[in-house]
Formats: C-alpha cells, sequence, structure tokens
C-alpha cells in the first residue's frame, strides 16, 4: 500500500442519494428526463451532507449513452438542474457502463490532486428516452468495421460468446440469476437500499398494448420495480435465448434495462471532520484493463489482480465485491476465476435483479457496497464491472 | 359516395358531450357503410361551430364521457376522406375536429382560432399537437397562446386551410372531392389517388428553414420567457409551450397523450377555474331580475359636455364604434388641447398598423367641437364628463335639458356623485342615467351604467346595447356613493393607508399588491390619479374616514399632488412617470401615526398585505351586496377586473376571497 504522507489529501464519500431504479420502456421512468434524474439525486446528496450548495467544486457525471435527454453535457446541465449557483460547474465522463464508478474516481481525482473542497459525482441513465433513439449517422468507421468491428459489437453478442468460450453452462447462469433475484428480493425486505433511495414522483406514459392507445399516468416510484421475487429456477428454465433459442443468455439471466440515477458528496476529509461529517468510506483507487472487445465481459479478472496488486491486497483482504452483473453468464466466469467467495460478493443481488442503467450502476454499486460494507465490518470493498468495446473496470474503498 | 354531416346546435353549434355524442354516433354510422368513401364535416346556423360548451368543464371534468377528443379519434382511424367544409367561425375543439380531416376550405368570411388560453386552458383535443404540424409551428404557437382567430386569407396563407371558397362551401367540398376521383369503383379497384388521406398527424412539425435542430431548446425557452411567470397568470401559456414541444420531440400519439394531460391539469387549475368564473360572470352582466324586458333605442349620434381628458375618451370611444359625436367645450384652449389628443391617438393607431389613414381621418372628422349646447339638441344621447361637483353638473344638466330633443337620453359620467339629485333638475329621469367610463376611457373596458331612481327599463336596456357597440363591458349599479368601483376602491385604499400609518413603507405595500397581480399599487395608483381628487371626494364625505391620520390633508397642504406635481406618495424626476420610494412620506406617516397613536407593525409579509387589502376589499362587496348595490358578485369582480387593474387569473375579489376560505 502506498505510503500515507500526513499532507496527503483524502477523498471521503460523506452521502449517498440515487433514485430507485425504474424499468425501461415501461416503468415509472420512462419518460422522466435525465435532467430530471439526476438533478433529483445530486440536489438530494447535498442535502444529506448538509453542505451549502455554492461550495460544491464539481459536478461529475457518468452516462452511457451521453446523447439525447442524457446529452448536452449533463454533468453542467444536472447542476443547475438541482439549483446549483450557476458557478458550481459540471462535467460528463463517459466509460459505458464503468461511466458511473469513473466519474466517482474523477471526483476523487478532482479533490485529491486538484485540491477541489468538494464534489458530487454519480451516473445517471434514460435508456427508455436514449436507446432506441440513438444517434447513428455515420456511427460506424470504415477502417474499424474491417479490422476491429468487435468494438461495435452488441452486448448480447460478446455474452453469448463467453459462454460458448469459456464453457459457462446455462445452468450456471441460470442459478446465478436466481440468486441475484433471492438476494435482492431479501435486501429489500430488510430495507438494505432504503438509505440510498431518494423516492421521484413523476409522469410516466402508459400504452394499452392492444388499441396503442397512450395516456400519462402520475407516479411516485419509492423502491426498485424491476426485480422478481418471485422467480423460480423452473421458470428461469423455461427461457429462451435472446440472440437464438439456442443461446443460453436469456432475458432471466441477463441484467434489465433500467432507467436512474445516483449521486454521491466526496469531500477532502479534513473538511469533513472539520464540520463533523461521518464519512461512509474513502475513495483508495481505480484500475481500468482493455481486453478483446468480442468478450468484454470477462475483463474484470484482469482489473481486479491489477488493483489488487497496487494496493498490496488479496482477495481475502476484501470484505465485499459489487461486480455489476450484465449477465450471469460473464459475472460466474469473473467470480470463480479469481475464487471471490460467494458470501462476499454480490450480497444484495445485482442488475439481473435490480436493473442497471448503465451510467449509474458503478455509483449506485459503490454506495450499496459502502453502506453494506460498513454492516459487516468490512474494511475493503471492491466495486468492479466490465465494460462494452472491452475493458474491465475495478475502484477500491476503504469502509470508515 | 359523399356523406355530409352538418352541425346543428344551435345557436352557435356548441360541441356540448351530449351532442359530441350524436355527431360520433353519425361517424360511426358513415364509418359502417362501405357506400360512403368520403366525408364532409360542415355547419349549420351561419356558423361552422364555436367549439366546445365551457358548461361542460363546470361540472366534474370527466373525459372519459363523450367528448370532441372521441370523434377526433373516429375521424383519426377512418381511412374514409374527410373534409372540413368551414362557413363562419370554426373555435376551439371545432377548429381541433377541422384539423383531424385530411383537407380544410373555407369561405371568405370564416375565423379560425384556438382561444383556449383565454380561459387558462389549452387545446385539448389534439390542436397543440396537429397545428404545429399542419402550420410553420412558430405561426402555430403564437396563434395559440394570443388565442388569435384568423381570417380565411391568414389561414390560407398559414396552410390552415387548403383553399378559399365561395359561399357555396358544400357544393365546393364536393368539387374537392370529386378531384380526388374517390369513387367506390375506383375504390374497390383499389385505385388511391396519392395524397387522398392526408392525416396531420403524420406529418412531422417542420423547424423554419433558417433553424437548425439544435435552435430548438432556445425557441422553445424565448417562448417561456415571453409570457408571465406560471404563479403569475402564466400557467396555461407555460403548459402550452410544453405541448407544442411535445409535438416537435414525441412522436404523435405520446405527444396527444401529453396534451390530455395538460389539459386535464388546468381544467382543475385555480387560474382556468377564474377565468372560467369571469367568462360567465360577463355573460350574466346584462342580466337584471325584476326589469321588464323593453327595446333598445338605437343611438346614432351622441354629445359629449366637456373636452377635457375624460371627455375627449368618451369622444373617441364613440368614434372608434362608427358613432358621430359633438363635443361641447367653451374654452378654445381646451379644444385645442382636445384636437391635439385625437390626432395624436389616431396617428398612433395608424403607426402601429391598426388602422389606415383612410380610417383615421374618417373617425377624426366624426368628432366636431362646438361652444353652443344647441349644436347637440339633436343628438340621441348627451354624455357630461366636466368638473366633479354637484353644482357644475346640475346647471349643464339645468341647461341641456329644455333644449334637447325629447326621448334623447340625457348621462353623466360622474365618479360618486348622486345620479337622482342631477336627474331632479330635468323634466327626463325616466331617460336619466349615469354612464361611469374609466380613464382613459379610450381604452379601459368598463364601463359602469348607473340606474337613477326613475331611469327607464328602456333607457338601461339602451345603455346595455350601446356598450356593446362601443366594445365596454358594462355592469348595472345602483345610485349610491361611489357606485360598485369607487366605493370599494375607497376600502381598497382606505386598508393600504392604514398599513401606512402602521409602519409600513408604502413602496412596500404596493410591491405586495403587484407582486399579488394587481396592474399597479394603491399608492401609486392615488399619483397616478391625482390626490386632489381623492381629497375633494374625502372634503365631500366626511363621514367617510380615509385615514386615522390627516395624511391626505397633509400632501395636500404641501403641493404632493402625485405625479403631476413631481411629488406625491413617492417622488418623481422631471418628466419621469418613474415611482421613487421616498423616506419623507415614511417619516411623515411615521410622525402622524405616532400623534394619532396608531400600534407599529412595520414586519408584515407582502401575503398579509395582500390579505388584508383584498380581505378590505371583499368586505366592502359584501356591503354593495347586502345594500343592492351590485346585482351579483361576478359583477363585481368583473369591475374589477376591468376597472382596476385586479388580476383576472385571480378571478375579482369575490371570487378570490370566497375560493381562498373555502380552501382555508
Amino acid at each position: 500500500m502506498p505510503k500515507k504522507s500526513s499532507r496527503m489529501r483524502e477523498a471521503a464519500i460523506v452521502a449517498v442519494a440515487r433514485t430507485p431504479i425504474g424499468k425501461a420502456f415501461r416503468g415509472a421512468f420512462n419518460q422522466t428526463h435525465g435532467a430530471t434524474l439526476a438533478g433529483h439525486v445530486v440536489r438530494a446528496a447535498i442535502d444529506r451532507a448538509q453542505l451549502d450548495p455554492a461550495e460544491i467544486d464539481d459536478v461529475v457525471m457518468g452516462v452511457g449513452l451521453p446523447e439525447g435527454a442524457t446529452g448536452n453535457n449533463l454533468g453542467r446541465v444536472a447542476a443547475l438542474r438541482a439549483g446549483l449557483p450557476v458557478s458550481v460547474p459540471g462535467t460528463t465522463i463517459n466509460r459505458y457502463c464503468a461511466s458511473g464508478l469513473q466519474a466517482i474516481s474523477v471526483g476523487a481525482q478532482r479533490i485529491i490532486v486538484d485540491g477541489a473542497n468538494a464534489v458530487v459525482a454519480g451516473g445517471v441513465e434514460s435508456i427508455s428516452m436514449v436507446q432506441t433513439n440513438m444517434n447513428v449517422e455515420f456511427f460506424t468507421e470504415d477502417w474499424m468495421l474491417r479490422h476491429d468491428p468487435d468494438v461495435y459489437m452488441p452486448m448480447l453478442q460478446t455474452a453469448d460468446y463467453v459462454a460458448k468460450k469459456y464453457d459457462v453452462s446455462r445452468e450456471r447462469q441460470d442459478e446465478y440469476a436466481l440468486q441475484s433475484q433471492q438476494r435482492t428480493a431479501a435486501a429489500q425486505k430488510a430495507g438494505a437500499f432504503e438509505k440510498e433511495i431518494v423516492p421521484l414522483e413523476t409522469w410516466k406514459y402508459v400504452e394499452d398494448k392492444e388499441t396503442g392507445e397512450v395516456h400519462e399516468e402520475r407516479v411516485t416510484l419509492a423502491a426498485d420495480e424491476g426485480n422478481r421475487p418471485d422467480t423460480t429456477l423452473d421458470g428461469l428454465a423455461k427461457l429462451k435465448g435472446v440472440l437464438n433459442p439456442e443461446s443460453s443468455v436469456t432475458a432471466g439471466n441477463s441484467s434489465q434495462l433500467s432507467d436512474g440515477a445516483a449521486a454521491v458528496v466526496i469531500i477532502h476529509a479534513k473538511l469533513a471532520e472539520k464540520r463533523g461529517l461521518k464519512p461512509l468510506g474513502f475513495y483508495r483507487g481505480m484500475v481500468v484493463v482493455g481486453n478483446e472487445p468480442g468478450e468484454m465481459g470477462i475483463a474484470p479478472v484482469y482489473a481486479i489482480p491489477k488493483l489488487l496488486k497496487q494496493h498490496g491486497l488479496k482477495i481475502d483482504d476484501v470484505g465485499l465485491w459489487e461486480l455489476n452483473e450484465a449477465f450471469a453468464v460473464q459475472t460466474v466466469y469473473c467470480r470463480d476465476t479469481l475464487g471471490i467467495p460467494n458470501e462476499r460478493f454480490n450480497v444484495s443481488g445485482g442488475a439481473i435483479a435490480i436493473g442497471h442503467p448503465y451510467g449509474m450502476s458503478g455509483a449506485r454499486m459503490t454506495m450499496h457496497a459502502l453502506i453494506e460494507g460498513k454492516k459487516r465490518k468490512a474494511k475493503y470493498v471492491f466495486v468492479t464491472m466490465c465494460i462494452g468495446g472491452g475493458m474491465g473496470a475495478a475502484g477500491l474503498f476503504e469502509v470508515a | 359516395m359523399n356523406k355530409i354531416i352538418t352541425l346543428d346546435n344551435p345557436p352557435v353549434n356548441t360541441l356540448s358531450f351530449k351532442y359530441s355524442e350524436k355527431i360520433l354516433k353519425e361517424i360511426e354510422d358513415a364509418e359502417r357503410d362501405p357506400s360512403i368513401t368520403s366525408i364532409t364535416i360542415t355547419g349549420a346556423n351561419g356558423f361552422f361551430s364555436a367549439g366546445v360548451d365551457v358548461n361542460d368543464f363546470q361540472k366534474v371534468w370527466d373525459p372519459s364521457g363523450t367528448t370532441v377528443r372521441d370523434i377526433i379519434e373516429a375521424i383519426e382511424r377512418s381511412d374514409k376522406v374527410f373534409t372540413a367544409a368551414i362557413d363562419g367561425i370554426a373555435l376551439g375543439g371545432a377548429l381541433e375536429l377541422a384539423l383531424a380531416c385530411d383537407r380544410r376550405i373555407a369561405t371568405p368570411r370564416s375565423k379560425l382560432g384556438l382561444p383556449e388560453i383565454k380561459l387558462g386552458l389549452i387545446p385539448g383535443a389534439g390542436g397543440t399537437q396537429r397545428l404545429p404540424r399542419l402550420i410553420p409551428p412558430q405561426e402555430a404557437l403564437q396563434m395559440m397562446l394570443k388565442g388569435a382567430t384568423v381570417g380565411a386569407e391568414r389561414a390560407l396563407e398559414l396552410g390552415l386551410i387548403d383553399e378559399i371558397v365561395d359561399p357555396g362551401v358544400i357544393a365546393s367540398a364536393h368539387d374537392v372531392i370529386v378531384s380526388l376521383s374517390n369513387d367506390p369503383e375506383q375504390l374497390a379497384a383499389g385505385e388511391h389517388v396519392e395524397g387522398r388521406k392526408r392525416r396531420v398527424s403524420e406529418m412531422k412539425v417542420q423547424l423554419p428553414a433558417t433553424a437548425q435542430a439544435f435552435a430548438l431548446p432556445y425557441i422553445i425557452a424565448e417562448a417561456h420567457k415571453s409570457v408571465p411567470p406560471e404563479e403569475s397568470g402564466g400557467l396555461a401559456a407555460h403548459k402550452l409551450i410544453d405541448a407544442v414541444q411535445a409535438a416537435f420531440e414525441l412522436p404523435f400519439p405520446r405527444g396527444l397523450a401529453r396534451e390530455y394531460r395538460l389539459f386535464d391539469e388546468l381544467v382543475a387549475s385555480a387560474p382556468s377555474l377564474a377565468l372560467r368564473h369571469l367568462f360567465f360572470a360577463e355573460r350574466e352582466l346584462s342580466k337584471i331580475p325584476s326589469l321588464p324586458s323593453a327595446e333598445p333605442l338605437e343611438i346614432q349620434s351622441a354629445g359629449v359636455i366637456g373636452g377635457g381628458t375624460m371627455g375627449t375618451g368618451i369622444a373617441i370611444t364613440f368614434a372608434n364604434a362608427g358613432i358621430p359625436v359633438t363635443i361641447i367645450e367653451p374654452n378654445a384652449g381646451q379644444v385645442g388641447k382636445s384636437r391635439q389628443t385625437i390626432f395624436g391617438m389616431f396617428m398612433h393607431q395608424v403607426k402601429r398598423g391598426r388602422m389606415t389613414q383612410e380610417e383615421a381621418w374618417k373617425r377624426g372628422q366624426s368628432i366636431a367641437f362646438s361652444d353652443d349646447f344647441a349644436a347637440v339638441a339633436d343628438c340621441d344621447l348627451v354624455i357630461e364628463a366636466v368638473f366633479e361637483t354637484m353644482a357644475v353638473k346640475k346647471d349643464v344638466f339645468g341647461k341641456l335639458d329644455p333644449i334637447m330633443k325629447s326621448g334623447a337620453i340625457l348621462a353623466s359620467n360622474t365618479s360618486t356623485l348622486d345620479i337622482d339629485e342631477m336627474a331632479a333638475v330635468t323634466k327626463r329621469p325616466e331617460q336619466f342615467l349615469g354612464l361611469h367610463f374609466f380613464a382613459p376611457a379610450n381604452i379601459m373596458k368598463l364601463l359602469e351604467i348607473v340606474r337613477g331612481n326613475q331611469t327607464s327599463a328602456q333607457t338601461l336596456a339602451t345603455a346595455f346595447k350601446l356598450a356593446k357597440q362601443l366594445r365596454k363591458v358594462a355592469v348595472l349599479s345602483a345610485n349610491a356613493f361611489g357606485f360598485i368601483g369607487n366605493r370599494m376602491f375607497f376600502e381598497y385604499t382606505r386598508e393600504a393607508v392604514a398599513l401606512a400609518e402602521e409602519g409600513v413603507p408604502p413602496a412596500r405595500i404596493d410591491a405586495a399588491m403587484k407582486k399579488f397581480g394587481m396592474a399597479m399599487g394603491p399608492f401609486a395608483t392615488f399619483d397616478l390619479s391625482g390626490i386632489d381628487v381623492f381629497w375633494h371626494v374625502a372634503q365631500g364625505r366626511p363621514d367617510l374616514e380615509l385615514a386615522r391620520t390627516p395624511i391626505l390633508d397633509r400632501l395636500y397642504e404641501q403641493k404632493r399632488l402625485g405625479q403631476k406635481t413631481g411629488k406625491g406618495f413617492y417622488k418623481y424626476a422631471e418628466g419621469s412617470r418613474e415611482a421613487i420610494r421616498d423616506e419623507e412620506i415614511e417619516q411623515l406617516f411615521a410622525e402622524l401615526a405616532k400623534k394619532a397613536g396608531v400600534k407599529q407593525h412595520p414586519d408584515v409579509g407582502d401575503e398579509e398585505i395582500a390579505g388584508r387589502i383584498v380581505g378590505a376589499l371583499m368586505k366592502s362587496g359584501e356591503e354593495i351586496l347586502r345594500d343592492g348595490v351590485a346585482l351579483r358578485p361576478g359583477d363585481i369582480d368583473i369591475v374589477w377586473i376591468y376597472g382596476y387593474g385586479f388580476p383576472p387569473y385571480r378571478g375579482g375579489p369575490m371570487f378570490y376571497a370566497q375560493e381562498k376560505l373555502a380552501h382555508a
């Protein structure tokens, strides 16, 4: 571990807030703008930290698809939408599914390196409003299509490829999916997400499947709405592969398309002390490693050891793991290849049950790891994920 | 075969819930008949249709019953060709129905518009989604924001209609349909003329050629900036802009869902309830219970006694209505001033493009001047607008009455004096009444019609009819001090002065009332009207105390008469009307309050200030009702909306107070 000099600045996470996660397209946030989602959590996090909004030095938002309803430098828009003074700047970070974690990392760096005192960092995604309306004009490049086309490969294809190449059976995937659902259901029942969630009232649109008629409904979402506590192995086994009937990757063992936002307040640890704010934890570091785009799902197996090594840690030194469940296939592969104990791994389930708003997930997993880690008396927690385009990211936090 | 469906629901073919049911059934029947390939919708009674029935919203608005939305949705689903054949007005829901058709044709006299905003609503049957698709979106937005109607020519220019046709609108519709060659045989053979169906819902909103797509947020934001804040009467305007944004950004069904939702929200909103209250209150105004019905007389010529500001304004009002008018003014200097005012006013209209030079000339010519009462002897009506003292007025009527032709009506423009006392000097008390115009008379919409003891039913009926011609909103008042408006204004200013005596600076009181929505604060009004005017009124009625302190006396002594002397409750820079807070006044109030022993409470909030002042208004209004001075609470509301700048979106002092009590 790098030596801590007395002068070294530390980045402390002192408050967290997230929206519940809505189901994409038919869920509560199906027309809730990215600025609304992000502004809501940025404001709530600052309020929870009891900071004067004018003290915020930067707002860093991660977005997986930074265009349309989550475009226009959403970090800046979110700051204004949250009612922060115009003097508070904002930036948008993209590293696909690691965007939220990357935003926290950048936010922490702003504290440690750049001398900022307080930063809000997090992530947001509106799959409902963006994914079906993406600007695909001039999307690809001819050279890339000839030489490195996998960088454009849809994620489902990469999952199917990983399943075949590394021989991860349908049964292992479904078993894992069931575990995710069960753990999420138990966590929900135990109120394990309550400290994170700030309910959001909004208008959703409802389409009558038969008549095609559309109307708008006032809804308040107060809890994640995507998970299915009644999931059974039988039910999972009946699902057909998404790409083709033979594929082992099904809707049941993949992450869900969803909408939401999460934000954390990171401040200079000394300032937290001075203000009497109790940190949830400290940022210790992050690495990202590239791999073959076509098997992006397994990239955490490269990122995790690298970060562990940097900090002189071993798998067993880590009290809690949050590995993003993009697909059960890559989740179990990573877990078992590295030998991460299942009882410390995704203890409240993950994206398969809760949902995966790409840009949000990294920030959501971070806050959950800190809150849950504290409960379990963990010293170190890991937040890690695979990333489209062939990358794996891992972040290390120390629980306060 | 073409089927004609005629909207025929007299008098103006309102598309009430009930009538919509009937039209929907006609369309559904036609839809089932395969021999019918096209449907023409037109109107009877000289109208296309005035739209939905506002009465329907007064009950619990239940969009699940049959409304014009259902008619429109049936048209939208149909593969038959729909033509709206418009002759006369097509407003609101009726224009929305026309927008759902494949084609619109109209006669030259037709008028089309979506005026929902005037009732605090937005078009709620697809209008906000279809209009921006059919005509340039910025034009659509402006048309709906203003609630403006357009004539056939402009409608054609905008692309709102496809053709202007001569009065045989049905025959023309038939021609259009024939030209589309969609006779059953051809249809059966599958030979459709290209573009036969032209659903507006399938069009895309076209940005102006000069604007790039990324300019859209700017265009929408500018629109939001151009209207008052939501809490100050702009609620519907902002929602309308939201709806038009949806037309730009969302697929049609989603945009429609947005519009329906926004509309349904607005129906239940306080500002719309207030505006609808005023809409109905205005309709009631000329209904006078217990008055025998009488045929109104035609006023073809009028005289005005006195060429001051008020007399000149009244004369312009008559000229604008095409009624020749003679001003009696003995002072040549005053005549010159009056002529200048008239000339300036008409030139202003020409400059702004509201009137042609020729029209201005004609109207100017219809105002004559004379110094001899004999010049108005043959007029149908003479209104005095001389100095506000009983003696002067009596003198005028004493001279006028003997020379006026029999049957001519005499009226006083007094704002506070006793009409019966004046009528008593004439031999025609039946043809005598008060016509209280508000300054500037050619602009302010309010006219108080003051009924004397003996004023005849015919004279009152004539006054109401005249008011309509003059485009005034007329409210009947009994003959009592200050009538409706000024009596309440007295209480309004009294409460404002009371607050100032308690240590609240006049500028803060005015600011609170402006925040509440008044066009002007009470002290600014004092300064505009002249403190001497109030002082004189107060002298005439020592029984009515305006203040606990002699503040008015002091200001009158100090020649602080308001804007005209550069100092009043505020101070004014030379030649400026901009009120500047004056601490001298605050000190004066403090001194006088101390002497009078008035307790100081300077720390009242804006809401409490407005609450106290409007509360005083309501109390006074209740007295007025009890005394039978005003007929209905709604009449009082109309007086305050049109005469005193009370915010329409709050519905008037009586409505506001009642709503507030109901929600307290």
